[in-house]
């Protein structure tokens, strides 16, 4: 179930009155948002809801036996069992396909048949969400910084349906507190809820279809067609177009379970305002670069061990943070260029530490500089995270460079929309907050007129049906 | 937060309105349609007698939503040289009742010779379709343009085809890509969402029956003869085998009345692309060895759509049968 259509606003009318009526009672409650959560999940295939109820019951069970073994050296290969159960879903579902091609393709190369079936396997959405926050979940017991739940809350831990397909990656030590306790109609900030939706509206519905029919899709499909200028201008414009669209969802996501008393972690902040590599991984998908360095980076050991080593954790680190995006070489080489683009800042900060500099140049002009080179870098790796190939990515860097011409996708329109939400990350939080504050102020009736003349400006700005989330697939 | 929320969805109905129910009236044809329908026009009417429907209307007016038919200078509808003229070939007087076996192109040579494309008068081709036609027409472009002379262009529409002329209209959008461009040649793919019952004032006329495929068949008649009578030559690109046996079987029936009607149309190549994503044993193939024996992926998991890889594959197909234009 897509977020933007009738079928989830009714499926939402329906589970909030339930909601608000079962919340005195935690365990018909729970039982409700299970069964809501799985419908939700079921409306894509019903199959799939038996994916999601093994993950929760291999998580369960093997926090359960996790934090019963009585010491540490017994804990390790229950946990190990239980993290490659785990992420035995993921790679059977996302990358079997990819292996056995790439294995069988080798074995060919050296004149040897096919060592295994070469099947199709379908993608369930959002697997790659459900399965990090499962061994969050578990990893979190057998450290110790978690209690394991009852079956009930890590089943609305894990199903909770607005976070389901596409994040933002809730650790259990954020969302299980929030499942056990009751929650207060009268404190739910409905003003922020309001906006936040309709905001991940806009951007979704709005700027992310405007600028991908516009020339993001005609420019990636067809990359000959195009003159240097509209690639150039179709980069940004996908650089603009995935971070309204995922922060979109994501508002969307935040807005709806604020509706229902929730609490999700923030997962975007201003990226594109990033002063260098490092600092953009802290604004974009912040929950999941969070999962990242918890419980792929230090583990590996972090920046604990020698210098190389610190290099090569940061490096698997963004490779596989790159393939946790798709099973493509495209993502690959997408987290391996980010890897080397964090790695060369890391170091070019400890050079400027061991001359007794700061990390980051401060001097006026400077971080412009450092903004718009930041911005290029990411933008740069925004091709090959978009196109469909490897070939097709560096034809269209070659034709960056060499194919001079008119640019008749390239619009005043287009422009004006890709500045406009450029410039948008260099707004205060303040604005927005003071925006937020006089809305609340406003009485209901005025609020729900507000509302409905946002709804009809994105509903007819926007194009007729929503095509899918860019993150629905990884 | 029962104020607020009625009085948004009260007024958004009420705004918006009109734009709901032309959306719930081109939805699939079933019980969700006509409870759609039904929920909505009583906000329809209402919007229409507080006169709020007039600004939906300008609304849409402004930014070009409300699909006006085709406008401006008419088509110049050119005499079409006939293929027996051209070709020397007898025009065949009876269509074939199925898609013929797989194992080739069954390219229909009736198509006007072209005079060969060269730098200076490069061939214009406009490429029409569904999400398939997409991932076809993007593989054409990118062909095409390696091969040099040409100047492709892709018009496709995803969620399309002739089914539902209320949800989108092909022979409105056929008329104003015809007249902006003026292409050397059209190559048209759509079908697989035409899988659909259709109602005809009122009257629903099933998916596969007698009735439903004489009206297709009018439908591929009129989009080959618009494009054939304004003196354009077209190929038509017949779907591929599917993932689904059921959906194999009703596109193997949208295939027939294709390449029925495109025998019947001097001026239209029909290209099977039936036998190009099955394996050995004749069933639906994701993978497939390229001409070096590499495996690749050519479907997308849905069964349906096409991978680039798939995409060039088929485009392949098509140039194979448009290069005969010339030669």
């Amino acid at each position: 179930m897509l977020f933007p259509t009738i079928d989830f606003a009714i499926f939402f009318v329906v589970v909030f009155l339930g909601h608000w009526l079962l919340n005195p009672h935690p365990r018909p409650w729970k039982v409700f948002m299970i069964v809501a959560s799985y419908v939700f999940y079921g409306w894509w295939d019903w199959r799939f809801v038996f994916l999601l109820a093994a993950a929760t019951v291999i998580a369960q069970v093997g926090a359960r036996a996790v934090e019963r073994a009585p010491d540490p050296r017994r804990r390790r290969p229950l946990l190990a069992a239980t993290v490659t159960g785990l992420l035995g879903l993921l790679v059977w579902f996302k990358y079997y396909g990819f292996l056995s091609l790439n294995f069988d393709n080798a074995l060919h190369g050296i004149g040897l048949g096919p060592p295994l079936p070469l099947m199709q396997v379908a993608l369930p959405i959002g697997i790659s969400f459900f399965t990090f926050m499962a061994i969050s979940y578990v990893v979190d017991v057998s450290r110790g910084e978690l209690r394991t739940a009852s079956w009930l809350d890590v089943a609305v831990y894990l199903s909770f349906f607005p976070h389901l397909v596409a994040g933002p990656v809730v650790r259990g030590r954020e969302l299980l507190p929030q499942v056990r306790k009751r929650r207060d109609p009268r404190r739910i900030d409905y003003a922020r809820a309001g906006y936040l939706i309709f905001g991940g509206l806009f951007k979704k519905v709005v700027i992310s279809s405007f600028l991908a029919s516009a020339i993001v899709d005609p420019v990636f499909g067809t990359p000959g067609q195009h003159a240097s200028l509209e690639i150039l201008v179709a980069i940004y414009a996908y650089a603009v177009q995935i971070y309204a669209d995922f922060s979109g969802y994501t508002d969307i996501a935040i807005g709806v379970a604020l509706l229902l008393g929730f609490r999700f972690p923030e997962n975007f902040n201003a990226p594109y305002a990033a002063r260098s590599m490092q600092d953009f991984w802290r604004r974009w998908h912040m929950s999941l670069s969070r999962w990242l360095r918890d419980y792929l980076y230090v583990p590996l050991g972090g920046s604990r061990g020698r210098k190389w080593k610190t290099y090569r954790n940061l490096m698997i680190t963004m490779v596989l943070g790159g393939l946790w995006h798709g099973a493509s070489w495209t993502f690959v080489l997408w987290g391996a260029y980010h890897g080397a683009c964090v790695a060369v800042g890391r170091l070019r900060r400890q050079h400027r530490a061991a001359r007794g500099l700061p990390e980051l140049d401060d001097r006026p002009g400077s971080a412009f500089v450092q903004r718009v080179v930041t911005f290029h870098l990411v933008c740069l790796g925004w091709v090959f995270f978009r196109a469909d190939s490897v070939s097709t990515a560096l034809a269209l860097l070659g034709r960056l460079v060499s194919s001079l011409g008119p640019a008749p996708a390239v619009t005043p329109l287009v422009l004006a929309v890709i500045a406009g939400a450029i410039a948008a990350q260099y707004l205060s939080r303040d604005l927005s907050a003071s925006l937020q504050d006089r809305f609340s102020r406003l009485g209901p009736t005025v609020q729900g007129a507000a509302l409905a003349a946002g709804l009809y400006i994105i509903t007819t700005l926007g194009p007729q049906g929503v095509a899918p989330f860019i993150y629905f697939r990884f | 937060m029962l104020v607020l929320a009625i009085t948004c969805l009260m007024g958004w109905g009420l705004l918006s309105a009109p734009d709901l129910l032309r959306s719930a009236q081109a939805s699939p044809i079933g019980a969700r349609r006509t409870v759609a329908i039904a929920v909505l026009q009583p906000f329809a009417r209402l919007s229409d007698m507080l006169g709020l429907d007039r600004l939906t209307v300008g609304t849409d007016r402004v930014l070009g939503h409300d699909q006006p038919a085709a406008v401006g200078p008419p088509v110049v509808h050119v005499p079409f040289p006939t293929a027996a003229s051209s070709s020397d070939q007898e025009t065949p007087t009876s269509a074939p009742s199925a898609v013929p076996d797989p194992g080739g192109l069954a390219g229909y040579p009736y198509v006007p010779l072209l005079t060969p494309p060269t730098s200076l008068h490069p061939l214009s081709v406009l490429i029409v379709g569904d999400s398939i036609g997409i991932d076809m027409g993007e593989g054409l472009s990118r062909l095409l343009d390696a091969r040099g002379p040409f100047r492709p262009r892709l018009d496709g529409h995803e969620s399309t085809g002739l089914a539902r002329p209320d949800f989108f209209n092909w022979p409105n959008q056929l008329a104003r890509d015809l007249r902006q461009d003026h292409p050397g040649l059209v190559v048209a793919m759509m079908g697989a969402n035409d899988a659909q019952n259709f109602l005809i004032g009122g009257r629903l006329v099933s998916f596969g029956s007698a009735a439903w495929a004489g009206i297709y068949r009018q439908r591929v008649s009129g989009l080959m003869a618009e494009v054939t009578e304004s003196g354009h030559p077209m190929i038509w690109v017949g779907m591929p085998v599917m993932g689904s046996g059921s959906l194999s079987a009703a596109v193997k029936l949208i295939n027939s009345i294709a390449l029925s009607e495109a025998v019947l149309h001097p001026g239209v190549a029909y290209v099977d692309t039936w036998s190009l994503f099955v394996d050995g044993k004749g069933h639906y193939a994701a993978y497939l060895p390229d001409a070096s024996g590499r495996k690749e992926l050519v479907r997308t998991p849905d069964g349906i759509h096409l991978t680039p890889a798939g995409g060039d594959r088929l485009a392949l197909a098509v140039w194979q049968s448009l290069r005969t234009l010339w030669s």
